[in-house]
């Protein structure tokens, strides 16, 4: 067993959290955004419906603004990405100078996007280096135990946010079983699994997170509990 | 040496990849910014290292002494070739550090020597550093990075490689290692050194922890995981000022120390690097005695000279001073990082007046010094051409079996035309240094 700290874990668990809360939501938002181009301006309140943020960004322009580059709304891509390379920055040591390279090219590149005229074009390179993270995690991050609770909150994130966007069951189904494989794997202590009865129950019949979504977000939350940072 | 801005422009790209930064507080505002970087090395020759290297070896190895007399017997105040007004009233001397001998006997592992080249070529010292000495790790990194941008330098030119510091680092942490782990102890994210304190645990393989992962008992270290496991720590690399180390002995509102951390210390059982109280060595005042000690520990002639320092604690350099205030430099003992540093000549005539009575009236309080007009070195401007800035270099010498020069240094620069202040929490950028190989 690795010596991983209380505070450590909550690094490496928040900074799985965050990295994977940019790249879903903007793989999210490129969905809307396309919508925006032809068909409904104000798709986007449908997007802030599902993460139940209210609307305080006024119109499409405000949202692009707020909701992606804006630093100070706590809900924006731009905080997620501050949060998670805070993250990632105390524990250079365990990922590597080369994994926090990439979340440092992917916010370079982000901020950059923010005065473009071709926002998704802009936007692309920054889900490259994002998944040039998780690339350099699975290939040089050698201690099992740490590159378990990071990619165990890379998948808690990512299925939360499934739910919350009604994706459909075959997808939400396949991050499932990729988390039950991590959970396997992890240390006793590591999660509380006790938590994972809800999810279990719920993936058993397709479609029915959607009556108890609010349980099923609980539960995954506390999967980890007790080491937010 | 050929640099085009294009391959300085590469390599400072690079720099930004891999978050090469510091920190500053502006305002109360923590601030990270790039460390400025500028890519023209400064290159010193193979017989110029040698030099210095032996010069370094015996001012480290004579300060090292020095600290075990002070805090064992203390003959080198008793044979009054130091006075005892500069050891234990001085800041930098703690009492509760009195009779321990640390482990291996070394004081100061790592020490960051400052040095500047005069125009004649000669060097002189200007400062020890045997606290935490920082900035090992710029130039290390800037090396691995230039290697990448600019490789045809390196195939063109016979460059001693410097990439080992992380192995003479964990070396030294292993030669005083009581048994457990390496960890260095940071005092977290918003610490000026944060990106060197990550970094080096990286290159080390050493933990990179806080103080609220380490846990004492029965005078024993450890570091706790977050199942409560404990795993013992032989060695700590601990990047935060003694008064912070431990609450239960010296500041008792720190919130970045380790409870009892000392009592382990005190008990043979952990490594503490650098050892705690060393402060009283590299004290500005005591800086004017190491010529002194070099030949009352070793009995040899130092091979390295001080800048030309006068101490108005005694009486001819105090009138000195005083009759030739505006060509001197005047230090405050008690500052550091270019703070409390003033040219005699910057000052105007009320201000000198104030200071001159200032001194007389704190006399222990500074010292004065000859300015050297030290060597400007080219830096790149943005426009690619040269520009011509005051520069000095701070050698990192490792002590644990045998003390080791690193044959590299950080070498800072002033980015202000004319300006000596080369400090990088006042606008200071830094250079590789190439020591060349042959």
């Amino acid at each position: 067993m690795g010596i991983i700290s209380v505070e450590h874990r909550g690094n490496l668990y928040w900074l799985g959290r965050y990295e994977e809360r940019v790249y879903t939501t903007l793989h999210s938002f490129f969905g809307y955004y396309d919508i925006t181009l032809d068909k409904d301006k104000n798709s986007y309140r449908n997007f802030l419906n599902s993460l139940e943020i209210e609307d305080s960004y006024g119109d499409y322009k405000g949202f692009i603004r707020g909701f992606l580059f804006d630093k100070a709304d706590g809900s924006s891509v731009s905080a997620a990405f501050h949060s998670a390379y805070d993250n990632a920055m105390v524990i250079r040591n365990t990922i590597g100078s080369e994994a926090l390279a990439y979340i440092q090219l992917a916010m370079d590149v982000f901020h950059s996007a923010r005065d473009t005229k071709n926002l998704r074009l802009a936007l692309m390179p920054v889900m490259d280096y994002l998944l040039a993270f998780w690339g350099s995690i699975d290939d040089k991050l050698f201690d099992g135990e740490a590159r378990t609770i990071i990619k165990g909150g890379k998948l808690v994130e990512r299925l939360d946010l499934y739910f919350r966007f009604n994706y459909e069951h075959k997808l939400i189904n396949s991050e499932y079983e990729k988390l039950c494989h991590i959970l396997a794997r992890a240390p006793k202590g590591l999660c509380n699994t006790q938590h994972l009865a809800i999810l279990v129950e719920v993936m058993a019949v397709e479609n029915s997170y959607k009556e108890r979504q609010e349980e099923v977000l609980d539960s995954l939350g506390k999967l980890f509990e007790g080491h937010a940072v | 040496m050929e640099m085009t801005t294009t391959a300085a422009l590469e390599i400072n790209k690079l720099m930004t990849r891999y978050g090469v930064k510091f920190g500053i507080y502006k305002n109360g505002e923590f601030i990270e910014q790039l460390f400025p970087y500028d890519a023209i090395p400064r290159i010193i020759s193979k017989q110029e290292f040698d030099f210095l290297n032996k010069g370094l070896v015996q001012r480290v190895n004579a300060l090292n002494c020095f600290l075990q007399d002070i805090y064992t017997n203390g003959n080198i105040v008793i044979d009054k070739v130091v006075p005892e007004e500069f050891v234990y009233i001085s800041k930098g001397y703690l009492p509760e550090c009195r009779g321990i001998v640390p482990p291996g006997g070394v004081y100061s592992h790592i020490s960051g020597i400052d040095l500047v080249q005069a125009k004649s070529g000669e060097w002189f010292i200007l400062e020890d550093n045997l606290r935490i000495p920082s900035g090992a790790s710029y130039p290390l990194i800037a090396r691995e990075l230039s290697r990448i941008g600019n490789p045809d330098a390196f195939s063109d030119n016979d460059i001693a490689e410097n990439r080992h510091y992380s192995d003479m680092l964990s070396n030294t942490m292993d030669s005083v290692n009581c048994g457990g782990l390496n960890v260095i102890l940071t005092p977290g994210r918003y610490n000026a050194a944060y990106f060197e304190h990550s970094y080096l645990a990286e290159r080390t393989g050493a933990l990179l922890v806080k103080a609220s992962d380490l846990v004492v008992e029965n005078a024993v270290l450890y570091l706790e995981n977050y199942l409560g496991v404990k795993a013992r720590v032989g060695a700590v690399y601990r990047r935060m000022s003694d008064e912070y180390l431990d609450p239960m002995t010296f500041q008792a509102d720190s919130l970045i120390g380790v409870p009892h951390i000392m009592d382990a210390y005190r008990a043979g059982n952990v490594a503490l690097i650098n050892a705690p109280g060393n402060g009283v060595a590299d004290d500005k005042g005591i800086y004017y005695f190491v010529p002194k000690m070099i030949k009352y520990y070793l009995n040899e002639e130092p091979i390295l000279s001080n800048a030309p320092t006068y101490l108005p604690y005694y009486e001819d350099d105090l009138k000195y001073t005083l009759d030739n205030i505006r060509k001197l430099v005047i230090k405050d003992v008690s500052e550091a990082g270019g703070y409390g540093v003033v040219f005699g000549s910057d000052l105007t005539e009320e201000r000198l007046s104030d200071l001159k009575a200032l001194i007389k009236r704190e006399p222990r309080r500074f010292i004065s010094q000859e300015v050297i007009d030290f060597i400007d070195l080219d830096v790149m401007g943005e426009d690619g051409s040269r520009v011509p800035r005051k520069a000095d270099l701070r050698a990192f010498v490792l002590t644990g079996v045998s003390t080791r020069v690193w044959p590299s240094g950080l070498t800072r620069f002033s980015r202000v035309e004319g300006s000596f202040v080369v400090n990088s929490s006042q606008g200071g950028g830094f250079k590789d240094t190439w020591v060349l190989s042959r």
